[in-house]
């Protein structure tokens, strides 16, 4: 059923609840479980971030973001390693890096990471909630999908660039919704886009994912006006018109034009096809994995997932084509690797509160339960907007009250990383694992490490050799050779350091439950 | 002037001409493209089957058989291993054991081997394909989804229980889909539920699914029933009328009796929640893992998903409540343990053609040359069973042309083992890696190893400890010494291997390229 702008549900107008005393108290309780049920994923949400905002890039993303900012250029060569001083090192992402290291001197360690974790919720569950996506949509179901996706983030979230694709993929999709919605030119829409691109090309190389966002919008929007994809939406005025493909490849051109604006230009996308291309470093980083539905960030993955298929038999009231191909195509990409959740999920909070109230709204009447839950919790709203400020100026500004944001992977490693820091050698040539590497350039960015998390910097042919002799596979032996290691700093549980351990060709300088450093014996 | 008794002669334009030949070839490579499709899947999933049916389970699986068929009755302690001797082993799974050492004995090895492939082939594709023909769906539909089915199954498809499950299964979908459509009486069906979960319940624990399967079809039935999920199929005809909560629930009921009439009764259930519980042998076990999409077969895996997604849009028209309800949780099943892959397979092949035969019903109408190509394409259907009949004749007359992998997983480490027969000592104390001890059956079951893969008998806390013994992680030092291990056998991946070789107290007795065998030296 299409209805008129006129017929369309005002949210602020007053809706009696039940009459029944039954029906009121089970009103009343479905409304303050799901109140119940949004603080606590608010809280569960921010202990896991806790641990898992920082990640071990973290070190040389601040330390390369404070080179650029002092030195006034980017550097050409790694500034880390002591095996591969002499390598070019691409920094495609220098604007983050840069724009990190600034905001890191202004709120310092602590700082920087509690304005992360309180971002995310910020653009995943507030924006949709607040201009990211029309008013008329009200607001439980806008939380049921956006809370739902903030428990499946915090399995891949954490201070890195892709934050950056984030964003500018939810300000691309308001861009061109406001178009849609002819409440923003074409003009506008250009320049704002132009702008962000440069940007963008500039900080990450998600910015990909940016031109294919927008040609799942223009291919979506070419089948609307072909009729390939007849789309009735039951409000219509939330959704907008389909636009022509002739302004979408403007769109196109110009963004790629300004995204090639970057020290690298067209660099940047040889390089990412050439780091797609190294099969191996692809079957070792975790992230280019498919996900492992054992954890329950992707079991509520799975719940985001069921109500897409729900909604599919309205799919022509509820979905646009570019909705409907968004989230089908990302749930596919996310399927083969995981580390597009943090972008999948994104579609999800925009597409699925849209879907949920074109659904709601031809099904209100039908259901006495489901018209005065939805509309009840409109009372809630601002209850639930001052929680959400009052606990993120609370996390930001009183951070006394709250628990401090640890290392991540890096908090149990430190120990030994400092004890190494007392005992080291100038003859030492170190051999240490990645998450060690860059774990030490927290505390210590002048130390020169073996291997760090820039795994696309070493290559495959370097990872493979260190990862081998790590688990003591094939050649290890030659590769602590070749480079003369005479003091080792590896995970306690390295077949590695318990094998060296075991033979005595090496004292132990330090151990603990987690790192274990030792030095070669004299000959 | 022309003859008025001859037809006047019609000249068809070139363009007309052209238009027909392009229409004609265009179908032809259509044809030609969905025929590769299906002979490339069948191709694939022989070609997968050779090379990884035989698993090291089916050693122990062998002889546990015969020493059933042997002495008449189900040993009751462990039979291989000299770490756990005298403790008590389930054989939940006796009967199937017995079958193959059957099998094995009559047709031998290598028949039997491909015997079971084309068992296989029959349950996954044709069973499917005949089924779809008795409901004359289109023969398009029913080969590319019945093959894409076989060849998604085939990653986790070998010589082990777990195909019974799969053949009950079926049965059990088949037989309450001729009762939907009122061509079986509700007796005939409780009579060989019966007979099913009888046979069941002494072969596979698997069982649990078949019980799930009925109460969630009984839920897709109860949908409709009550005008929650009103669905109306294009073509009624195939799907029949649901059935009642009453009959499913007399079904569950006769089934779960049914499947305690075994050697352990209700214990076959509480064995299953007690192995479900063991974490950290589902963190290992690969079968339990999420499915690895990079996988060519879990591509697959990801079309059946995006197809039932888009099939979604028509679900009312398409899907009954019972296999909506199937293909979802199947599906989000096996996304947690790719296990649950060949049975989500195996709804897909009877589901999916029915799905696209009622969604074609509908869009047919709108475009007829669709029709034209679809009905085009059963002409082939002959070539396609002439050419599968000739590559089954082939695969069984030209023995040597297809030769199962036997060996399997095994196959590096036979020189080794049979080496170390002959250095074997009576004071040995051998540590073999779970892979090692099955291959090690496989070359003489009379040898005892100290660990095999049969992990639910081991058990979690040992299992663990010996992985990381393997991975020289914890105190693998101590953890041999409390066994009083003397003699190590491994493969040369684990890093245990070149921990030995570093240290002095070990002596290597044998090497190859793929194993080593360590002897401690006297006086350590």
């Amino acid at each position: 059923m299409n209805v008129s702008s006129s017929e369309s549900p005002t949210l602020f107008q007053k809706e009696s609840p039940p009459k029944k005393w039954g029906k009121k108290i089970l009103w009343l309780l479905i409304l303050g479980f799901s109140v119940f049920l949004f603080i606590k994923c608010l809280f569960f949400y921010g202990k896991r971030m806790l641990y898992d905002s920082f990640t071990p890039d973290l070190a040389w993303i601040l330390d390369s973001g404070a080179y650029i900012l002092k030195q006034h250029q980017l550097p050409r060569h790694d500034i880390y390693s002591w095996t591969l001083s002499t390598k070019s090192w691409v920094l495609y992402q220098w604007l983050f890096e840069a724009s990190t290291a600034f905001l890191y001197k202004i709120f310092g360690e602590q700082g920087i990471l509690r304005t992360f974790i309180v971002f995310v919720p910020c653009l995943y569950v507030l924006f949709p909630l607040c201009g990211g996506l029309p008013r008329k949509i009200p607001t439980l179901l806008v939380l049921i999908p956006t809370t739902l996706v903030l428990l499946v983030l915090t399995v891949n979230i954490s201070l890195r660039p892709m934050i950056v694709t984030a964003f500018f993929l939810a300000l691309q999709y308001v861009f061109v919704h406001r178009y849609r919605l002819e409440k923003l030119s074409f003009k506008s829409l250009l320049l704002l886009s132009i702008g962000m691109y440069i940007l963008w090309g500039n900080m990450h190389m998600g910015v990909i994912l940016g031109l294919f966002s927008l040609l799942i919008m223009a291919v979506g929007d070419f089948m609307e006006h072909r009729k390939i994809y007849v789309f009735t939406p039951v409000v219509p005025e939330i959704e907008g018109h389909p636009q022509r493909f002739q302004r979408y490849g403007i769109l196109l051109g110009s963004c790629f034009l300004a995204s090639l604006v970057n020290p690298y230009g067209f660099g940047i996308y040889q390089y990412l096809t050439a780091l797609s291309s190294k099969q191996y470093l692809n079957n070792i980083i975790i992230e280019l994995q498919s996900p492992n539905f054992h954890w329950d960030c992707y079991q509520y993955f799975m719940g985001l997932l069921v109500i897409f298929i729900l909604l599919m038999p309205m799919v022509k009231k509820v979905f646009s084509a570019e909705g409907f191909l968004h989230l089908l195509i990302l749930t596919m990409c996310m399927l083969f690797v995981q580390r597009f959740v943090v972008w999948t999920c994104l579609f999800y909070a925009f597409i699925l509160p849209k879907a949920l109230y074109h659904w709601w709204f031809s099904l209100k009447e039908k259901s006495y339960i489901l018209k005065y839950t939805v509309q009840g919790f409109e009372t809630f709203r601002p209850f639930v907007l001052l929680s959400f400020v009052t606990i993120g100026f609370a996390f930001l500004f009183l951070p006394q009250y709250f628990q401090k944001v640890n290392y991540g992977n890096c908090q149990a490693l430190m120990n030994g990383i400092d004890t190494y820091e007392h005992l080291k050698l100038p003859t030492d040539k170190l051999f240490n694992s990645g998450n060690i590497g860059s774990c030490m350039l927290v505390h210590y960015p002048h130390q020169k490490v073996f291997l760090d998390t820039r795994f696309d910097f070493y290559g495959a042919k370097y990872m493979s050799q260190t990862l081998n002799t790590l688990m003591i596979g094939s050649g290890w032996e030659q590769v602590l050779k070749q480079w003369k290691i005479n003091t080792i700093m590896v995970e306690a549980n390295t077949p590695l350091a318990q094998m060296l351990y075991a033979t005595d060709q090496y004292k132990i300088l330090y151990r603990d439950d987690s790192v274990i450093i030792l030095r070669k014996n004299p000959p | 002037m022309s003859d008025p008794s001859k037809p006047p002669v019609e000249i068809v334009p070139y363009h007309v001409i052209a238009k027909e030949l392009g229409t004609f070839l265009g179908r032809m490579l259509f044809f030609g493209l969905v025929l590769g499709f299906a002979c490339m899947n069948i191709g694939w999933f022989g070609k997968t089957m050779l090379q990884g049916a035989y698993t090291p389970d089916l050693p122990w699986l062998m002889d546990s058989g015969h020493y059933i068929l042997h002495h008449f009755t189900i040993p009751t302690q462990d039979l291989y291993s000299w770490s756990f001797p005298h403790k008590v082993w389930v054989l939940y799974q006796w009967l199937f054991e017995v079958m193959l050492a059957l099998g094995q004995s009559i047709f031998g090895a290598q028949l039997f081997f491909k015997l079971f492939i084309l068992g296989i082939l029959g349950l996954y594709f044709l069973l499917p394909l005949g089924v779809a023909h008795q409901h004359k769906i289109p023969f398009i539909y029913s080969l590319t989804i019945t093959t894409a089915a076989l060849f998604l199954a085939a990653i986790n498809l070998s010589i082990r229980p777990l195909i019974v499950t799969s053949l009950f299964t079926a049965v059990e979908y088949i037989l309450i889909q001729r009762y939907r459509q009122g061509k079986m009486s509700e007796n005939k069906v409780i009579y060989t539920t019966g007979i099913v979960f009888f046979l069941w319940g002494n072969m596979h624990t698997g069982v649990v699914i078949g019980l799930i399967t009925l109460i969630i079809m009984a839920c897709g039935d109860a949908l409709e029933r009550l005008h929650w999920y009103p669905f109306s199929p294009a073509i009624p005809e195939i799907e029949g009328k649901p059935a009642s909560f009453k009959f499913y629930g007399t079904l569950a009921f006769i089934g779960f009796l049914f499947s305690l009439v075994n050697p352990y009764g209700i214990t076959i259930y509480s064995y299953l929640a007690h192995l479900s519980s063991e974490n950290y042998l589902n963190n290992i076990i690969s079968e339990l893992q999420s499915p690895n999409f990079h996988l060519l077969n879990y591509y697959y895996l990801a079309g059946f998903m995006g197809l039932f997604i888009l099939l979604m849009s028509k679900a009312k028209r398409v899907f009954s409540g019972q296999s909506f309800l199937l293909i979802l949780l199947f599906t989000l099943a096996t996304l947690y343990a790719q296990r649950f892959v060949v049975w989500a397979a195996l709804f897909y092949a009877f589901i999916f053609p029915k799905a696209l035969f009622h969604w074609w019903t509908d869009f047919q109408l709108e475009y007829p040359g669709l029709k034209k190509a679809v009905l085009g394409f059963e002409t082939y259907r002959p070539l396609f069973f002439i050419l599968l009949s000739g590559a089954t004749l082939i695969f069984f007359l030209f023995p040597k042309l297809y030769v199962p992998f036997k060996d399997g997983a095994c196959q590096d480490y036979i020189k080794g083992i049979q080496a170390y027969e002959k250095i074997q000592q009576p004071t040995d104390k051998l540590f073999t890696s779970p892979t090692l001890g099955s291959c090690i059956l496989m070359v003489n079951p009379k040898t005892k190893v100290f660990i095999d893969t049969r992990f639910d008998f081991y058990q979690e806390a040992f299992a663990k400890a010996v992985r990381d013994a393997l991975l020289l992680t914890g105190d693998w030092q101590g953890f041999l010494l409390k066994w009083e291990v003397n003699t190590v056998m491994v493969s040369k991946k684990w890093p245990l291997a070149i921990a030995l070789s570093q240290l002095p107290r070990y002596k290597i007795v044998y090497s190859d390229k793929s194993m080593i065998i360590f002897r401690k030296k006297t006086g350590y």
